[in-house]
């Protein structure tokens, strides 16, 4: 018997089962970001549905769980795992270029993501590579936090752009082959009056005038679907600027309105007159004060005058109020 | 009752009321009506009923709830018709599907310290600001609610309880058991939110009332005597571990996003001494809220789509 070569494992036979593709054609290989080592699906389920295992490849050892397996995307292995690298420090370094002041530092930037995604593809000074990583999550935490939630409605927005797009395209499709069939319908009945009142008609009637007026009840049939079909068109294109509008749109709104209204800190709630005038320097009340002089009072921020203000308040509210004629209003 | 307002569906129970959702008939608007249980009660009804009817009754402003009218029904239950709105600052920060800008944390502070600032102008302590019981309209409009703790500024001779304001957003002169505190510990739960509204997560969650104290002064450092003068002399000021104040570039650290403008604003905020603690008048006033960008209009504020 032939021995497995572990370090060259055939294209489509997993090397756990040495199940192959001309035996059972429907078999699937998943791969785990951890080493990549390509498992049959049967096997990976057989071997880590019951929590993390080691890698079933001799000298490999990785501890591997079952939620990691992926399909893999790309023939070429290397390709895989740079595009998986690569996701992973675009999902940190996620700066756009309007996010720099310039395009060289901006490219700089760039430069260093490559050499980052370089050095992890081929395992240089990785210990390095991952604490750069780490310390620049920590200092970025807030922008690059709000960067990927920006990238993430760019995506809905993508989304719903295409989708309004499909329902445009099969709507316009369907409203198009309606126009056609119409007509064919038309042409066809149309050609049978025709003959029928050519027939009937006497003498007193041209024949050139039957014809016209045929042709015109023809024409105002077909241009009721021509204009849904622009009605359509012209529905689909401002649906199309509302979404990409929408998120700049709040934000220009909100300049305008700044600019018209200056800013007032206490939106008129400062100068209301009040009904009575304080005037702390006359009125001491020799019992209080020296009550709040101990140091509970002072320590706690108590402070006196914000009752005296407070009990006038009091004293004051309701006067000049007449409920009665209020009610009537 | 029912001449005026409809209840038509439970929105939420509390341990002293049930709210439902409604309509006055007159206008069409929709309004939030508290229903306050009655039953349980030997001793007539309860405190935060007549406290939330109190203050809430005297103050009118864009940025406080607005109590529409209070009747009370057949069996005798006391209804609060307030204004109905239908989410709050807690939902708006837990949503991670919400991108929150540097200006709208400006515009929710401005409004929170413009409602705050109404009540202490007023002599009312709200002493239960949280992100939950800040409620914002559908116009965007942020609006304290639940003033079932609030009360006026008190004479000399009352002794305040201390056991006040959900436990995160306790100012320390409260942790220490003073019993003679201002209008400074609202301002105190406001720089918390603040910080809350930058984080997306508590500023300092402290497990229980010792770990509060402990989780508070590792962040803004230990009071000492020559901080705040008579701190030592509080009733709960003992066996304290001495913590350094953090310096600003550990602020900044931790606030990567905040601007010096805001860092100032927040610190102002949690000075820890309430004598020396900005008022909300000098908050406002400040000039985070007029550096640019300018605080995001109501409307256009980020909210949960339903």
């Amino acid at each position: 018997m032939v021995e497995l070569d572990w370090n060259n494992v055939p294209k489509d036979m997993c090397p756990v089962c040495k199940t192959d593709k001309y035996l059972s054609p429907e078999i699937q290989f998943k791969i785990n970001p951890e080493c990549y080592h390509k498992i049959c699906d049967s096997c990976v389920d057989r071997i880590f549905s019951l929590g993390p295992s080691p890698c079933p490849y001799p000298n490999c050892g990785k501890i591997l769980r079952k939620n990691k397996f992926k399909t893999q995307i790309f023939d070429d292995l290397e390709v895989e795992k740079e595009c998986d690298i690569r996701r992973r420090v675009l999902s940190i370094y996620n700066k756009k270029e309007h996010d720099f002041a310039s395009t060289e530092v901006y490219n700089k930037y760039q430069e260093e993501i490559e050499d980052i995604v370089y050095r992890m593809l081929y395992k240089i000074d990785i210990e390095k590579t991952e604490e750069q990583l780490k310390e620049y999550s920590i200092a970025n935490k807030q922008s690059i936090r709000l960067n990927n939630a920006r990238r993430d409605q760019e995506y809905e927005k993508f989304i719903r752009l295409q989708k309004l797009e499909k329902q445009y395209k099969s709507e316009r499709i369907r409203l198009n082959r309606l126009i056609v069939q119409e007509q064919t319908n038309l042409k066809s009945l149309e050609k049978i009056k025709a003959m029928d009142q050519l027939q009937e008609s006497s003498e007193e009637k041209d024949p050139d005038a039957v014809i016209k007026s045929v042709k015109e009840s023809m024409k105002k049939q077909s241009s009721k679907y021509k204009k849904q079909l622009e009605d359509l068109h012209k529905k689909y294109k401002r649906q199309k600027e509302a979404i990409i509008k929408n998120q700049q749109s709040s934000s220009k709104k909100n300049q305008d309105a700044a600019l018209r209204v200056p800013f007032t800190p206490f939106d008129g709630d400062r100068l209301s007159p009040k009904p009575y005038h304080l005037d702390p320097s006359k009125y001491k009340d020799p019992y209080l004060e020296k009550m709040v002089s101990d140091v509970q009072f002072k320590a706690g921020g108590y402070k006196l005058d914000d009752y005296y203000e407070r009990s006038l308040n009091e004293a004051f509210t309701g006067l000049n109020c007449f409920i009665e004629e209020e009610k009537v209003n | 009752m029912s001449d005026r307002y409809t209840k038509d569906r439970k929105v939420g129970e509390g341990t002293y009321a049930v709210v439902y959702l409604g309509k006055q008939l007159s206008s069409g608007k929709d309004v939030a009506i508290k229903e306050i249980k009655t039953g349980g009660f030997k001793d007539g009804l309860d405190m935060s009923a007549i406290r939330e009817v109190k203050y809430l009754q005297e103050l009118s402003h864009e940025n406080v709830i607005e109590l529409i009218d209070v009747f009370s029904d057949v069996g005798k239950n006391l209804n609060l018709v307030l204004e109905f709105l239908p989410s709050d600052m807690e939902v708006i920060i837990n949503d991670k599907s919400l991108v929150i800008l540097s200006a709208d944390i400006k515009s929710w502070i401005l409004m929170t310290l413009r409602g705050v600032n109404h009540c202490h102008r007023n002599g009312i302590l709200h002493r239960d600001l949280k992100p939950s019981n800040l409620l914002i309209s559908p116009t965007g409009q942020l609006k304290l609610a639940d003033f079932g703790l609030a009360r006026a500024l008190g004479s000399p001779n009352e002794r305040f309880t201390s056991n006040v304001v959900t436990r995160w957003y306790r100012a320390p002169e409260l942790l220490f058991g003073s019993h003679h505190y201002s209008t400074a510990i609202d301002v105190w739960a406001v720089g918390v939110i603040f910080a809350e509204l930058m984080l997306r997560t508590p500023y300092l969650p402290g497990k229980d009332d010792n770990d509060q104290v402990v989780v508070t002064f590792q962040a803004l450092g230990t009071p000492t005597e020559k901080l705040w003068p008579g701190v030592s002399h509080l009733p709960n000021y003992n066996n304290l571990v001495m913590y350094p104040p953090p310096s600003r570039q550990e602020l900044r650290n931790r606030f990567p996003a905040a601007t010096e403008g805001a860092l100032d604003l927040l610190c102002g905020m949690l000075i820890l001494d309430p004598n020396n603690r900005w008022d909300t008048a000098k908050c406002l006033t400040y000039k985070y809220f007029v550096e640019s960008p300018r605080p995001t209009e109501p409307e256009s504020l980020p909210k949960k789509v339903p």
